[in-house]
């Protein structure tokens, strides 16, 4: 046992050793001031490799011909892309940029990055880009996330908001025209009891509306929230500067989880084992489900004859962004110039049009006029004159939405007794908010 | 009295310990030979181990570098979360569960296999096939097998009658899922070493216990088992820490189109990348793999303990005539 012991101390006092010799995030060279590119000629400047990195693959052939388009223009620059799925992205980027082994650029959602710019990973832009970020082409909400603590750090790639797609045959089908579109959380547990369909024995053949039940992270979360903000409350709201607190454990987060309790327990016309989100639509298995504007690409890719079309959201909408960013010490003055002069070259008008045509993922851009789509599809998507929900600058949301997602998932819509029983439901959201309450707390940005 | 005992202990003759007398044969040419190998080993296993649990006892950002001492903080804060525990006790059902299957069926096909039966060398290929192949395909084959609408098992099933059912959705489904596929997956390793052990063993002792009268029941109980002990060990000990590490299996089976993870059967190594990778809690999720490495830790020494050979207790001799 002493011999134990005293091994196990030498492993320790060998380990605090290395540990006081390993590389730490402060000795990347981060700045926190725009490296000076100004007088940089990228032309001039020899071979230029770049790496970019972006959580879509929808994007791999736009981003293919802008690299090649740009070569083209500056022959010494190469561009090498890589497509990873979203949450694989993240995972990288969280091991990668501490070993300073990172991509030169990066799309990647903002409220995600903050703490990385916030401990210097992301270059800050240099001042024809800020120029570029202030010149109006794109509106003030989406112009908000280039920025940290007044300083532009990145440039929108992509927005999205979320509209409700609907089969019109399906809704003919069941003698629904488009004014029965959904007002209130009522009509959707209405319109789902009319669309969905049942075997002989009783078994869902066809989901009246795909509600995300399963998977996804906290999308699962962002999905719930979505519902949510039609009664005009959020997962988490800022009290006061930096400071939050849950905004669920209200009737908003009450009626929203009933919704699911109704369809998926009472009148069970939703289920997780039957096709759901773009897959289940485009295979006609479910009539109606909300998503995001990049679906349509994948419409007319995987079920071009599909006879659809969408509705607003009837009271709000969610304004998601992602944002290009120039990596690394900035140190090389030459590569973060042809960064950032690729960025810019991406988002010109005619290239934020073919991002929109080939990725399905809108510009961020206000002049861009998005080509051979529906227009009164693209109308529901709008977030004129709606309430509209940004994601909070809060480094620990995505823990918050996760743990509240896998609360949801697990036991809020997995639990049959709820159906009925308003007590447990609220006992169930008191149980989450406290969770999310310990969050903030250990984060230090509680405001209760 | 002080100084007669100095003395004494000055006059003793100083005997050579067990390690000067490694040293002093060809001791120190091992350990130079093995060197490079053992400070590849230290860098590689040992020092991260270490650094490990000087993490745990720090509220650790790499991100930020904001790292604070905050001692057992991480250790009492894990074991009052709920998902901890639920990964926690996944995790143990689903290795001891693969633990009492895979052991005593490995033997027993390794068994089959030994005798002479026809096509031994292609089932002896088929059994180790799940082995080499990739987890991520087979597991990606084995989703679309468990589909609910699609998969060939329900459809398998339906022939007999039997309703769809949900494989992957319901929680205790999904956790016999997982167990099944990873005893599918790991055991004709388990069969092969088997299978190497049964061969190695010498036949006269099968000769010599046959003309004793001994039937095959007898031989496989008397001869085998105990000959197989060492290679029972190492299938034992290994076997666990495969249960204790699966990871790719659950993430893969219980995801969605997004590639996300599902949460019906959080496992430990799951919470641990979550935490440390997306949550950015590097010394709580330090906390956890101390944990693990405890458990499979404690696991190892109990089984080598169980079936360390016992040695035969000391006769002891009476004279005959009774005490003095």
């Amino acid at each position: 046992m002493k011999k134990f012991l005293a091994m196990l101390l030498a492993l320790l006092c060998v380990t605090m050793l290395f540990a006081g010799c390993s590389k730490t995030p402060a000795d990347n060279g981060s700045a926190n001031t725009a490296p000076d590119t100004s007088d940089v000629n990228i032309d001039e400047a020899g071979d230029i490799k770049l790496t970019l990195w972006i959580g879509y693959p929808e994007f791999d052939e736009w981003l293919a011909d802008m690299a090649k388009a740009y070569n083209e223009k500056h022959p010494n620059v190469t561009i090498e892309c890589t497509s990873f799925n979203l949450r694989d992205v993240e995972t990288k980027l969280s091991t990668a940029l501490p070993a300073s082994s990172g991509p030169d650029i990066v799309s990647i959602d903002p409220t995600f990055f903050l703490r990385f710019v916030e401990a210097g990973y992301a270059q800050p832009a240099p001042a024809n880009v800020v120029e570029f970020i202030d010149s109006g082409v794109f509106d003030e909400p989406v112009r908000n996330y280039c920025y940290v603590n007044d300083t532009a750090y990145s440039v929108t790639s992509l927005i999205s908001a979320g509209a409700i797609y609907y089969n019109k045959d399906m809704w003919a089908e069941a003698g629904l025209t488009e004014a029965d579109a959904p007002k209130s959380f009522d009509d959707i547990v209405a319109l789902s009891k009319k669309l969905a369909k049942f075997d002989d024995n009783g078994n869902l053949i066809r989901s009246g509306i795909s509600l995300r039940l399963t998977g996804g992270g906290s999308g699962i979360g962002e999905k719930f929230w979505i519902w949510m903000m039609q009664e005009g409350h959020s997962i988490v709201k800022e009290v006061e500067d930096g400071k939050f607190v849950p905004d669920y454990c209200n009737q908003a987060g009450f009626d929203t989880l009933k919704m699911y309790i109704d369809i998926v327990w009472g009148d069970k016309t939703c289920n997780a084992d039957i096709g759901s989100d773009s897959a289940g639509f485009e295979a006609e298995q479910t009539a109606m489900f909300v998503r995001e504007h990049w679906v349509i690409p994948d419409i007319a890719k995987n079920a071009p004859d599909l006879n659809y079309g969408a509705f607003p959201l009837w009271n709000a909408g969610m304004l998601q962004t992602n944002n290009w960013y120039v990596l690394g010490d900035g140190k090389d003055a030459a590569k973060t110039a042809a960064a950032w002069d690729f960025i810019l070259f991406m988002l010109e008008p005619e290239n934020q049009a073919a991002q929109a045509k080939s990725s399905g993922w809108f510009s961020g851009r206000n002049d861009v006029v998005v080509e051979g789509v529906d227009p009164e599809v693209l109308a529901a998507f709008s977030l004129e004159g709606k309430e509209v929900y940004q994601y909070p600058s809060l480094a620990c949301n995505d823990e918050i939405q996760t743990k509240f997602a896998e609360r949801l998932s697990t036991v809020g819509w997995a639990t049959p007794e709820f159906y009925g029983d308003d007590e447990a439901i609220w006992n169930f959201l008191r149980e989450c908010e406290a969770e999310t309450i310990s969050i903030l707390k250990e984060n230090g940005v509680y405001g209760g | 009295m002080g100084k007669n005992k100095k003395q004494a202990g000055a006059n003793e003759i100083k005997r050579p310990s067990r390690f000067q007398k490694r040293m002093a044969t060809d001791g120190w040419f091992l350990l130079v030979g093995l060197l490079p190998i053992l400070l590849i080993y230290a860098y590689l296993r040992i020092i991260p181990i270490g650094k490990s649990i000087y993490m745990s006892f720090f509220n650790w950002n790499y991100v930020t570098n904001n790292n604070v001492f905050i001692g057992l903080t991480n250790y009492q804060n894990m074991f009052q979360n709920e998902q901890f525990l639920i990964s926690m006790r996944n995790t143990t059902i689903i290795a001891f569960a693969m633990f009492i299957v895979i052991m005593p069926l490995s033997l027993l096909i390794a068994n089959a296999l030994n005798s002479k039966i026809k096509f031994g060398a292609w089932y002896e290929a088929l059994y180790f096939l799940p082995v080499i192949m990739p987890m991520v395909p087979i597991t990606i084959i084995w989703k679309w097998i468990l589909n609910t609408d699609y998969g060939l098992l329900n459809w398998f099933l339906s022939l007999f009658g039997i309703q769809k059912l949900a494989w992957l959705t319901t929680p205790n489904l999904a956790l016999i899922v997982v167990i099944a596929i990873m005893v599918w997956k790991n055991i004709g390793y388990n069969v092969l070493i088997y299978l190497v052990g049964l061969r190695g063993i010498p036949k006269s002792y099968y000769e010599a216990a046959a003309l004793d009268g001994a039937t095959s029941g007898q031989c496989f109980r008397h001869i085998s088992l105990p000959q197989l002990k060492p290679i029972t060990i190492y299938v034992s000990v290994t076997t666990l820490i495969k249960g204790y590490n699966v990871y790719s299996l659950v993430n893969i089976l219980a995801s969605d189109v997004q590639g996300a993870p599902g949460y019906l059967v959080r496992v430990l190594v799951y919470d641990m990348i979550e935490n440390a990778f997306r949550f950015f809690k590097m010394g709580y999720a330090s906390a956890e793999a101390v944990v693990l490495f405890l458990v499979v830790l404690v696991l190892t020494v109990l089984q080598m303990g169980l079936v360390r050979e016992k040695k035969p207790k000391k006769m002891k001799v009476y004279q005959t005539g009774g005490k003095k």
